[in-house]
């Protein structure tokens, strides 16, 4: 038995024992994760904008008492790749994903208002040869357009059950779910595969040789048509001699043939394609669409553009300082109720002080940023669902090449904004290695959302709460100050690694325009209650257990903070941290807040309880504006904190992931390296200015 | 017994830091799937 044979047992064996696969297959933002969400039940990431999904996702589907599994990919345009999160989808479609079963039964999910472009993956789809439903996705948006589809037309045509549907509204489900049940028990395959090539064609011919020649390297049963037709487009997929050859020579007598085997395949599809669209689509004159195009006018503008985006980025940060005030003052002032309750009926000592002074100051210090979380996500989520950010990754692309860098690395930088690890994941849509390596490299430079509360912190308590031209708050522009400065910085970073180590041609930006829509107010409520969830499960978990640990080692050896373990660390620290500014008990937090950015907060607020034993009722707000005004903690060291954190990598989480997707630790080290030399740097700068400036 | 209490909490609390070093380096190794669950993306998948 030869050893690909034996493989290919074993992976049969495997796909026996596993439940029945139905594969989501599509192009990039048709609403795929939309309907897997729709059909499992779980709340995956979904937005206005393609290259959202980068892995591949499952979840369980129950279909008349049989327990399936349903896989998300994801977008792709063809099943040839260029970048990593492509070659996820293709190989999982092919089923050469070693270890992992053939899909049973595929779902292509087009887009109801760009049918000729989804249904050229969708022919691909077809020729695999295996089951295959049609979902027409967003099938409100095409009637809105004119678009009106005979789905029993299309169905003919393609040979495969077609279901119209709107995932975001959970329309057509229950139709979806009768047709995948009946084609699961049927297992029909279309009799449409290579509908678009002529039986007699020379090219069928040669791909036929070249496929059964090939065919035993391949797992699965891809059929042997759709290898050799691979095989003649595109040579380079022939990794190893002596098939190149064979494919080079196929290509010589076909082009003597008059084929170009280059463009053959492309053209022949589209025929085929345009045939079938011709005969079962109409369109009415589009309506709404003449709004959208001047929208697009003024958003995509060189000048316009830029000042709509800046407009809106200052509102949002604005709008957090402003609209937060009142329920963060709310929860501000339970916490300080919940210490005096608790340290009223609790008699003095070592627990009353752990959960008076650990716990409570620790958690509550970070519960109160609550309501500028849920204003953050409320606004991202507005604007992922728009449609407005792939309008701004066209308008940044002219700045991003200008950097070395191309517009693609724009929406990973934007992901950033909430966490940098969605961020990293999502540059794996950046086909050129250097590219994604200088957008993963300066990706933590975006002020995330977990930096969101050290900032507000510092700003409420040592930033004037004062208006600049009546109209913008001082405290709001600060904030925004912050988030500009990351920005510059990571734009000066790129561009010195890709005009020095990481040097490269920017590769030319390609990404389509999702259509305008109203924002789903659900949509962004739901990512709202998200986020807050995962704020307080971090606040009840990873907060807690860091306070509880900071509270021992701010109280033992007992005696002043100062002598205490927490006390030598940070006094020990002082020497490489006093340039900056910072005291001891802020080089404690700094230490600390590698578990999470938000425990420097509940570190400080921990060690200032201790230190002021009276202090239960004060928040830590109260207690840093008391520190100002005996000048202990003042305004420069204030910006300076402020700036470190900006530009320093504290987070365990980013480097992890940094070193996953780069496959390195040598990068991971350079990443932690220049940032924390650049945090340093840029705060003594801060502080030295703001000492000269404000005194 | 508050002796008793305070340290049960302190070794737990190390315990669970200590887990979540452990989980970023399954992380970096590549042993877990997507983020973790760290960005609220729910992908707590194993690779």
């Amino acid at each position: 038995m030869n050893p690909a044979s034996a493989d290919a047992q074993e992976f049969e064996s495997n796909a026996r024992t596993e439940p029945m696969r139905i594969v989501l297959a599509g192009n990039p933002n048709c609403g795929k994760t939309t309907l897997f969400n729709a059909l499992t039940g779980l709340r995956y990431k979904v937005a206005n904008y393609p290259g959202v999904t980068v892995e591949k996702k499952e979840g369980r589907l129950l279909l008349e008492d049989k327990d399936v599994l349903l896989v998300d990919l994801p977008g792709i345009y063809s099943l040839s790749h260029n970048s990593l999160d492509e070659a996820i989808a293709t190989q999982a479609l092919l089923g050469s994903i070693k270890g992992e079963a053939r899909p049973d039964i595929l779902i292509a999910v087009i887009d109801a208002t760009n049918l000729e472009r989804n249904l050229y993956l969708t022919s691909q789809l077809i020729d695999l040869g295996l089951p295959l439903l049609v979902v027409l996705n967003m099938s409100d948006l095409a009637e809105k357009q004119g678009i009106i589809i005979r789905r029993e037309l299309l169905a003919r045509a393609l040979d495969v059950p077609v279901v119209a549907l709107v995932a975001s509204k959970a329309q057509g489900m229950s139709e979806l779910r009768n047709e995948l049940t009946a084609l699961l028990a049927s297992k029909r395959q279309s009799t449409k595969a290579f509908g678009w090539l002529d039986s007699a064609s020379p090219f069928r011919r040669a791909a036929e040789e070249l496929g059964i020649k090939h065919a035993a390297s391949h797992h699965g049963s891809t059929p042997a048509l759709f290898i050799g037709s691979a095989l003649l487009s595109d040579a380079t997929s022939a990794a190893s001699e002596p098939l190149q050859s064979e494919v080079i020579k196929a290509r010589q007598e076909l082009l003597g043939a008059g084929i170009d085997c280059v463009s053959f395949e492309a053209t022949q599809r589209y025929t085929w394609i345009n045939s079938i669209v011709k005969g079962c689509c109409a369109f009415e004159p589009a309506r709404g669409g003449k709004l959208t195009a001047a929208i697009d006018r003024v958003i995509t503008h060189r000048v316009w553009g830029t000042l709509v985006f800046f407009a809106l980025m200052a509102f949002i940060f604005q709008s957090i300082f402003m609209w937060a005030s009142i329920p963060m003052e709310f929860i501000d002032n339970a916490v300080a109720a919940f210490g005096n309750y608790v340290s009223s009926f609790m008699s003095p000592g070592m627990l009353r002080s752990l959960i008076v002074d650990g716990i409570i100051a620790g958690v509550g210090s970070v519960l109160i940023f609550v309501p500028q979380i849920a204003i953050l996500f409320f606004f991202l989520g507005l604007l992922e669902d728009s449609g407005y950010l792939s309008r701004a990754a066209f308008l940044m692309d002219r700045v991003m090449r200008q950097l070395g860098l191309q517009g693609r690395s724009f929406i990973p930088l934007l992901s950033s904004f909430a966490c940098a690890i969605p961020g990293i994941l999502s540059t794996r849509t950046i086909p050129s290695f250097s590219d994604r390596l200088a957008t993963i490299l300066i990706a933590p430079l975006m002020s995330c959302s977990a930096r969101l509360p050290v900032y507000t912190l510092l700003i409420a308590a040592f930033v004037p709460s004062t208006y600049v031209f009546g109209i913008f708050s001082l405290q709001g522009l600060v904030l925004f100050a912050m988030y500009v400065l990351g920005i510059v910085g990571a734009a000066l970073v790129a561009w010195i690694l890709k005009f020095t180590i990481l040097r490269g041609e920017p590769a030319v930006f390609v990404m389509e325009m999702p259509p305008f829509r109203l924002p789903s107010l659900l949509l962004a409520l739901r990512e709202v209650f998200d986020r807050i969830v995962l704020f307080l499960k971090s606040a009840g978990t990873v907060i807690l257990a860091c306070s509880v640990i900071l509270w021992f080692l701010a109280s033992y050896p007992q005696g002043e903070v100062k002598q205490t373990l927490a006390g030598q660390i940070g006094t020990a620290m002082e020497p490489i941290i006093a340039p900056l500014g910072f005291n001891w008990e802020i080089g404690v937090g700094l230490l600390a807040s590698f578990a999470a950015r938000e425990v420097f907060i509940s570190s400080l607020s921990t060690v200032y309880h201790l230190q002021e034993q009276d202090s239960a009722s004060q928040s830590l707000l109260d207690v840093l504006k008391e520190k100002q005004i005996d000048g202990s903690f003042t305004l420069s060291t204030a910006l300076s904190l402020m700036v470190f954190y900006v530009f320093a990598c504290q987070c365990m989480s980013t480097l992890a992931v940094c070193r996953r997707e780069t496959g390195s630790w040598g990068w991971t080290a350079f990443m932690f390296s220049y940032m924390t030399i650049l945090a340093y740097g840029a705060s003594y700068l801060t502080y030295h200015a703001a000492n000269y400036y404000l005194k | 017994m508050q002796k008793i209490i305070v340290a049960v909490l302190v070794v737990v609390a190390a315990v669970f830091v200590a887990r979540r070093f452990c989980g970023f380096m399954a992380q970096a190794r590549g042993n877990a799937g997507g983020c973790g669950g760290h960005c609220g993306c729910s992908d707590k998948s194993k690779k």
